[in-house]
């Protein structure tokens, strides 16, 4: 036989069923392109330009798994229809004598016509939506990002071994179902209803055991740094969950529903009970890809408006002043009081000329972390013992009486061993705390006190030691901060105050104060000076968590993109398929009304559940999700209930839409075979 | 009053762009009373088929009136055309159409279940008759399961489970062998002996012969 028979027949075989071929080709083109742009951006060099680049490439790098575990699911589903309606033709082609081998040879040169389409238009589209995001990014970040046109082999490579993974395995499955089935079976199976799987409601109960067990990680993770770890396994979960439920739980549900005889014998459940029984599998499948891109897509929105909006909250918390100054060491004898006093006075004078308001702080601290026990004991050089919460750490923050006094405007006074104590985090402060042998009484709980807003914004508790003498605590701790690998303690001096909100004077002070601290304290590596202006950092936060929130829109749209094309394709193939089968209804007496009611019946459910389960996905990743968002310092719960609340409602909206069009569509489809 | 009668029945098909007409009814005037067993015969392209859609509402004559039981459905509205022929007639088709979503039972139900009958109701219905045509057996199987002879009873099943005024039969042997055929035919006849009204239309002469009366259709007109 010639060698260019199969390559041919392959071809032919495409061509021929366009209708089918066209939408699996295009989810093709869809998985490879969404996958190819989350490779891509995980190497960005733009995504360095954003704050926290670290934690999103983290994110980015989840999202990547996430599409891939998606696409091998998806794409195996979408295909075991298609080759359901090529069978016959199979058959047709071993009763005319073609050996099971050449059918797998067709097989394999059409998997491999469909590789290799999918892989170039799909790159070619991730190519040009990535370089689109990237151009937006740029614009929004500003000039400060340097631009390279760049592709990304090692993207190309990872989304090239991915698919060519999922095509083999397809086309394995492909040629199994084939060599098990006669060729009688073959010519048949395109009528054929699908039987349910045999251990059905395992199935069913491993998906929920699956689900529910995702759900228990998101709703039991304490710390955020495991969150993001864990995020994966347990979206991973839910989607493995999702198909499995969504699968067997619409089996289930097609048998029970044709069981209830009152239920079942009604005009308006008959129908489309029978013809979602009909596809059962596949569209439990359908559905739960649906869900899925929904959940992602609403777990993102959610998740970063509640980030770009509470910016804003969170920029307050952390540059509560306009002018901050912070000075950092790890030697004792660098920021003595000869320097620190010179600091203040030089401070002080500028202050006067631009201090608009005398609400800024000016303190010296004592600053060290430690593990805090249940009886007040905090441990500050425990380097081998675990951690198992955040909230365990407890960083100590040392001011002195006099500092505080000066600061607040009061006149307190404290016996040595006493303290004041001012918490950041909501919590119990006990009433002794023995400090890694520095024992303190609590003599008074504040309410208030001018900090660094640093400490505020922290996601662990931080508690301010207002002491008489701080020598007492440079005496007690140094012996355990000589002995550490790593200086334990730092000494920082801090001032801030406000000024006029504009951009220019705050560079400008900022600039000047530098200048002035740089002189006071001198040059040398062991000491740190910062001087940051809220305005500037403003500035900056917005222009680059802009462009997060902007990431994040992008990607939700290509996901949107995504799961409308797959229920819109859903629709229309079975609409074809239904076509025929509307039109012997309708000489049989059913008539436009019927037609409309039974299709709006089954339309309903096909859209309903996947959104019921999208919402509800996203409700158990609240907790997971806000946790993260810790991370990125948003800590406002409030807000995230909100931002979810509304992409949720704006989403149904949009739904809607979907719905009513994809209805339409399908209705025009199966009523246009008119008597 | 005859149960079924047509009167002057004409129908005029155009081409494309109007320029030729072709006339496939021309005249056709008969009449069906109640019991009867009629069959119409005629070669392809005689225009039989052409008028059992229009006794079917499927097609709308060009002139002339149909009236079935004293109403006249030639100017039915469309709406409404669905729901007429549910309530008033059954159909068997050449190619069955069953529904291969459905079990054969689901298949006899459904005229039932469109014209919102109780389930108990069907379910009393539907025994003696999927008896009476051999298909108790295989009600809970689908239509790829069973044999063509099998597929076309239960399309009668379906057709008489509504109690039409009258079964339009259209060429019910033509997709069936030999043996089928006959077992089917014989059904018709009792099916009429039980006072079922029954057009048949058909090309096969042994067909018509289990009719009671047979109508030749040629070149458009009826001849009795």
């Amino acid at each position: 036989m010639n060698t260019v028979f199969y390559p041919k027949l392959a071809s032919e075989g495409i061509k021929k069923n366009k209708k089918t071929y066209f939408p699996y080709i295009l989810t093709c083109v869809l998985s490879v392109a969404m996958f190819y742009i989350m490779a891509y951006l995980c190497d960005a060099k733009i995504i360095d330009e954003i704050p926290k680049a670290e934690s999103l490439k983290t994110l980015l790098g989840l999202g990547v798994w996430v599409i891939a575990v998606f696409s091998v699911i998806f794409l195996f589903y979408t295909n075991s229809f298609l080759i359901k309606n090529r069978k016959k033709e199979f058959g047709l082609y071993n009763i005319l004598g073609m050996d099971k081998k050449g059918i797998g040879k067709i097989l394999l040169f059409e998997s491999g016509f469909l590789f290799a389409i999918s892989f170039v238009s799909g790159t070619v589209v991730g190519i040009a939506f990535s370089k689109l995001f990237e151009l937006s990014l740029i614009k929004l970040i500003g000039e400060n990002a340097k631009f390279t046109f760049s592709l990304s082999l090692s993207a190309i490579i990872k989304t090239f071994v991915l698919f060519l993974g999922i095509f083999l395995l397809i086309l394995l499955n492909s040629i199994r179902q084939i060599r098990s089935s006669s060729a009688l079976n073959l010519t048949k199976s395109a009528n054929l209803g699908e039987k349910p799987p045999k251990a059905n409601i395992l199935l069913g109960i491993l998906g929920f055991v699956i689900l529910g067990g995702a759900y228990y990680i998101a709703v039991s993770i304490e710390s955020p740094i495991e969150a993001a770890i864990w995020f994966l396994v347990a979206v991973i979960m839910v989607i493995i969950g999702s198909y499995l439920v969504f699968i067997s739980g619409s089996v289930m549900l097609c048998r029970l529903l044709s069981k209830n005889k009152r239920y079942y014998y009604k005009k308006n459940h008959f129908v489309s009970v029978s013809s979602m029984t009909f596809r059962m599998r596949r569209n439990g499948a359908g559905l739960a890809s649906i869900c899925i891109l929904l959940t992602m897509v609403l777990v993102m929105l959610s998740s970063t408006g509640c980030l770009f909006i509470g910016s804003e909250d969170s920029l307050n918390n952390r540059y509560p002043r306009d002018i901050m100054f912070n000075a950092s060491t790890s030697y004792r004898n660098v920021l003595s009081e000869e320097k620190t006093g010179k600091l203040r006075s030089d401070f002080d004078t500028a202050a006067k000329k631009y201090n608009t308001k005398n609400n800024g702080w000016d303190y010296f601290e004592i600053y060290v972390s430690g593990l805090l026990k249940d009886n007040g004991k905090i441990i500050i050089d425990s380097e081998n013992e675990t951690v198992y919460s955040f909230k365990d750490i407890v960083t100590l923050h040392f001011i002195s009486l006099k500092d505080y006094n000066k600061m607040m405007g009061k006149n307190e006074k404290l016996k040595s061993g006493e303290a004041l104590i001012f918490a950041t985090h909501k919590g119990k402060i006990q009433k002794h705390y023995d400090i890694s042998g520095l024992k303190i009484k609590t003599v008074k709980k504040l309410k208030k006190l001018k900090i660094n807003g640093s400490s505020n914004v922290a996601v662990n508790p931080n508690l301010f030691v207002i002491v008489n003498n701080l020598s007492d605590v440079t005496n007690a701790l140094a012996v355990k901060d000589e002995n550490a690998e790593d200086p334990l303690i730092s000494y920082n001096y801090e001032y801030a105050f406000d000024t006029v909100k504009d951009l220019k004077t705050q560079e400008k002070i900022t600039k000047e104060l530098a200048e002035t601290a740089r002189k006071a304290v001198g040059y040398g590596n062991n000491v740190r000076l910062t001087v940051t202006s809220a305005e500037q950092e403003k500035n900056d936060f917005y222009g680059t968590f802009g462009g997060f929130f902007f990431l994040a829109v992008m990607l939700s749209i290509m996901f949107l993109v995504a799961a409308v094309i797959i229920i819109y394709y859903k629709q229309i193939t079975e609409g074809f398929e239904d076509a025929d089968r509307f039109l012997i209804m309708q000489k049989i007496g059913m008539t436009k009304k019927d037609i409309k009611r039974s299709v709006n019946s089954q339309m309903l459910t096909v859209f309903f559940l996947p959104i019921v389960f999208a919402v509800m996905h996203t409700a158990f990743a609240f907790p997971l999700i806000k946790k993260i968002l810790i991370l990125f310092g948003i800590t406002n719960t409030a807000l995230l209930v909100f931002t979810t609340l509304a992409t949720a409602l704006i989403f149904s909206l949009f739904y809607a839409v979907v719905y009513k069009i994809t209805s339409n569509a399908y209705l025009k489809i199966v009523s246009g075979k008119n008597s | 009053m005859s149960l079924l009668e047509a009167k002057g029945i004409k129908k005029v098909y155009r081409t494309r762009f109007g320029a030729n007409t072709v006339e496939a009814l021309k005249n056709v005037n008969f009449s069906v009373e109640e019991g009867e067993y009629v069959a119409i015969m005629g070669e392809s392209g005689s225009g039989k088929t052409t008028l059992l859609n229009i006794l079917a509402a499927i097609d709308k004559p060009t002139a002339g009136t149909i009236t079935l039981g004293g109403i006249d459905f030639s100017g039915i509205k469309d709406s409404a055309v669905s729901a007429f022929r549910r309530d008033n007639l059954g159909f068997v088709f050449q190619d069955f159409n069953l529904l291969d979503t459905f079990t054969l039972e689901d298949n006899i139900y459904l005229p039932l279940v469109l014209s919102g009958t109780d389930y108990k109701v069907m379910r009393k219905r539907l025994e003696p008759i999927a008896k009476d045509l051999g298909i108790f057996d295989l009600l809970k199987k689908y239509p790829y399961e069973v044999s063509g002879g099998q597929k076309q009873r239960a399309a009668v099943a379906r057709a008489i489970i509504t109690n039409p005024h009258i079964i339009l039969a259209d060429e019910p042997t033509g997709a069936l062998d030999s043996k089928s055929s006959d077992e089917l035919l014989r059904q018709f006849s009792s099916i009429n002996e039980k006072g079922q009204t029954i057009l048949m239309v058909t090309h096969s002469v042994r067909a018509a012969s289990h009719a009671k009366r047979v109508l030749f259709i040629k070149d458009g007109e009826v001849f009795h």
